[in-house]
């Protein structure tokens, strides 16, 4: 199944938008932070949500042009921890206030699912509404899952959504197991920058220029928070690879020095270093990477060209997809 | 949805272990409702609620959630054929948080210890990693999170890869008990004091479960050549939002009564050709109201026998719609519709057609399962004896 790129939004550090977030890309990546600046419509209910469902609803607006009938738009929203801060919230309000005082908002806008709600209460959505959690390959499954509502035509368009959010709390945890960026003593090469962000992409069922031609999850049997092995993980990059057009780009899930390493040699000369775009230094590392890397690839690709998007997550899980351009 | 054969199915939940043990539970009225005992908290009392017997249970290297699942899962394996490249489909709403809450609860304000488990066990993608790793599977993995409708749409979703060429799909929902979900319901004040009375006139809200159901699904023709005993079809699948609330249904079920249209739809039945409806029936004011309307809307005349079996395992929120579809399969096998434990007196402004208590003996060919959730998300899953 393939499908057409009809919008794109994003927000991620130092990036507000597509034409800002392409500034970013461009330059040297620093340590990725947290989102300094959500755009939003200035109405006050969309203030008072939390920051994550504000993430995913001010790229949801982006990616969503005007026309597209929103009683039956699909929409597909990947977050590998969803609302954390309100989880972490409802967590301290029954360990201090006690458990019979626990905040109701706190615990509707901890469940996974809830930013997809505020989505469709806020645009007006009425189609089928699906929240998926893949760690760091969620978004990459969201868009799988949008192509299948497309296929079995149970939409004509789908918007698909990733936003997960940067707290202390998982810094720490990050620091527990000893892979934060900023623990004294991890090895740079396996050591992670959390970042967070949000991205969407509105897929359509018509043809276009701009096409996702091919989206492949596979998920290996891996111990608990790690990688999938790279003699496992490296024959499925080389033939999705092998499978795209001579000159292709790919962009590579690069969430640690390791894994990239990992990566560079099971492409061994098959893609030009030149062409391989490493964009998680400038992100990241969060489950909704992946889906910024797409948006960067789609805007990237604003002449005919073709781009193999792969996705790492830990637990085992891989994906590839191809994006391609073409004249017209 | 055509040729989606049930070959093999998993079920865990208070009424016990396995398939054979719920039809009989059901068949009886029974509830495996009880005070909670899996852990307590301080300031709220412990409630009725659908709690898995200990003893049923193999420990596993993981959270409580996997044990529940692997249960389950070993069920609906037996006899499985996973050649080729296969899908699994999981739901639930809570994963791993009753380990991650507690160990965050024990060691808060310990530098460098409290969140350890939140990034083990928080992301709900996590019970699919750990069980197709105790499982050794190698297969396309989604984790579906839509709160209280999450199975039923993991149920849906891969029974519509299975019609688009996938050779097999492992499909279910698993979710426990924990802190979060039952100081949560609480703020909300949608707990009842007693056991729930899903369409009671006195409902006073919902009792919390616990358990896990899966189903192995393949296309008939490979069912049929490799002499798999068919138990089934998922026939059809359909979702939507309300838009309209983030935590209470549309006030006339508007949401449901689109994901009901759109499960016929998809199965290409019309609604007289059900003969069973297993209701989301939370037992909560809101939820049974806005139901009822809907199945109004949806079915002509008296409709379809309908009942909810919350009364009977509690709500088991993520996995519930998986549990309930195993449910309609055991009702059309054994020809027995099963009653709304807990419900004595029905709501007279709720106008179904409920299953009498000790339920009723009836040829049931197709039936109808609901599962809405938080967000306005519906889902409903139509489940036939046989293709024809």
């Amino acid at each position: 199944m393939s499908a057409a790129i009809l919008g794109v939004g994003v927000v991620a550090p130092g990036a507000t938008d597509g034409a800002s977030f392409l500034r970013v890309l461009s330059s040297p990546p620093g340590a990725p932070a947290r989102v300094e600046s959500i755009p939003d419509t200035g109405d006050a209910k969309t203030r008072r949500l939390p920051r994550l469902e504000r993430m995913a609803l001010a790229v949801a607006r982006q990616a969503l042009p005007q026309g597209v009938d929103r009683d039956s738009l699909a929409l597909v929203f990947g977050t590998g921890y969803g609302g954390l801060t309100a989880t972490v919230e409802f967590l301290e309000g029954m360990a201090t206030r006690g458990a019979e005082f626990g905040s109701p908002t706190a615990f509707h806008q901890s469940v996974h699912h809830s930013p997809a709600g505020q989505l469709s209460i806020a645009l007006g959505l009425r189609g089928p509404s699906l929240t998926v959690s893949a760690r760091e390959v969620s978004g990459e499954t969201a868009v799988k899952v949008a192509l299948d509502l497309l296929a079995t035509k149970r939409a004509r368009h789908a918007l698909v959504v990733a936003a997960d959010e940067r707290i202390p709390a998982l810094d720490n945890a990050y620091r527990a197991f000893g892979v934060h960026a900023e623990s004294p003593g991890a090895s740079p090469r396996v050591r992670l920058e959390p970042g967070e962000g949000a991205a969407a992409l509105l897929l359509g069922a018509e043809s276009g220029p701009l096409r996702i031609e091919e989206c492949l999850l596979i998920a290996h049997p891996t111990a608990p928070l790690h990688f999938a092995r790279p003699e496992v993980m490296a024959p499925w990059l080389r033939a999705g690879v092998a499978r795209a057009s001579a000159g292709a780009s790919v962009s590579l899930s690069a969430p640690s020095g390791e894994v990239r390493d990992a990566e560079d040699a099971a492409l061994g000369d098959a893609v030009p270093v030149g062409s391989r775009w490493v964009d998680t230094p400038h992100l990241g590392f969060h489950p909704s990477a992946g889906l910024i890397r797409l948006v960067a690839a789609v805007l990237r690709l604003a002449a005919p060209g073709e781009c193999v998007h792969h996705g790492l997550a830990l637990g085992g899980g891989q994906s590839l997809m191809r994006v391609r351009r073409v004249a017209g | 949805m055509r040729g989606v054969a049930i070959t093999g199915v998993g079920i865990v939940s208070a009424l016990g272990s396995g398939a054979r043990v719920h039809q009989e539970a059901l068949r009886a009225g029974r509830s495996g409702l009880r005070p909670l005992g899996l852990f307590s908290l301080a300031g709220l009392p412990a409630l009725p609620v659908g709690e898995v017997e200990g003893a049923s249970l193999e420990r596993e290297r993981g959270p409580r959630c996997l044990d529940l699942a692997m249960l389950a899962a070993r069920q609906a394996l037996a006899g499985a054929d996973f050649s080729g490249s296969g899908v699994m489909a999981l739901g639930t709403t809570t994963g791993g948080i009753l380990e991650s809450e507690c160990h965050y609860l024990t060691h808060r304000g310990q530098e460098g210890a409290e969140e350890r488990e939140l990034l083990r066990h928080h992301s709900a993608g996590t019970v699919a990693d750990m069980l197709a790793a105790k499982l050794d599977l190698s297969a396309e993995r989604h984790t579906f999170s839509t709160a209280c409708s999450s199975s039923a749409n993991a149920v849906g979703y891969g029974a519509a890869r299975v019609e688009q060429g996938a050779p097999w799909a492992l499909v279910g929902g698993v979710d426990s008990l924990c802190r979060l979900t039952y100081a949560g319901f609480h703020s909300l004040k949608l707990l009842a004091s007693d056991a729930c009375r899903p369409f009671g006139r006195n409902r006073q809200g919902l009792s919390l479960g616990e358990g896990a159901a899966f189903l192995f699904l393949e296309h008939e023709s490979r069912a049929r050549a490799r002499g798999a005993p068919i138990l089934g079809y998922v026939a059809g699948w359909g979702c939507s939002a309300d838009a309209w609330h983030i935590t209470a249904p549309h006030p006339e079920g508007r949401g449901a009564i689109a994901a009901m249209q759109a499960a016929l739809a998809d199965a290409g039945l019309s609604a007289e050709q059900v003969d069973y409806v297993n209701a989301h029936g939370t037992a909560t004011p809101a939820n049974d109201k806005a139901e009822a309307l809907a199945i109004n809307a949806v079915f002509a005349g008296e409709g379809p026998l309908t009942s909810s079996t919350k009364g009977s395992t509690g709500h088991t929120l993520g996995a519930a719609g998986a549990i309930e579809a195993v449910f309609c399969l055991l009702a059309m096998e054994s020809g027995h519709a099963p009653e709304s434990v807990g419900l004595v007196e029905p709501d007279p402004e709720l106008r179904v057609r409920h299953v009498p208590r000790g339920g009723v003996q009836a040829p049931l060919r197709v039936a109808l399962s609901n599962s809405f959730g938080f967000g306005g998300n519906n889902a409903a899953l139509v489940l036939t004896r046989s293709e024809s």
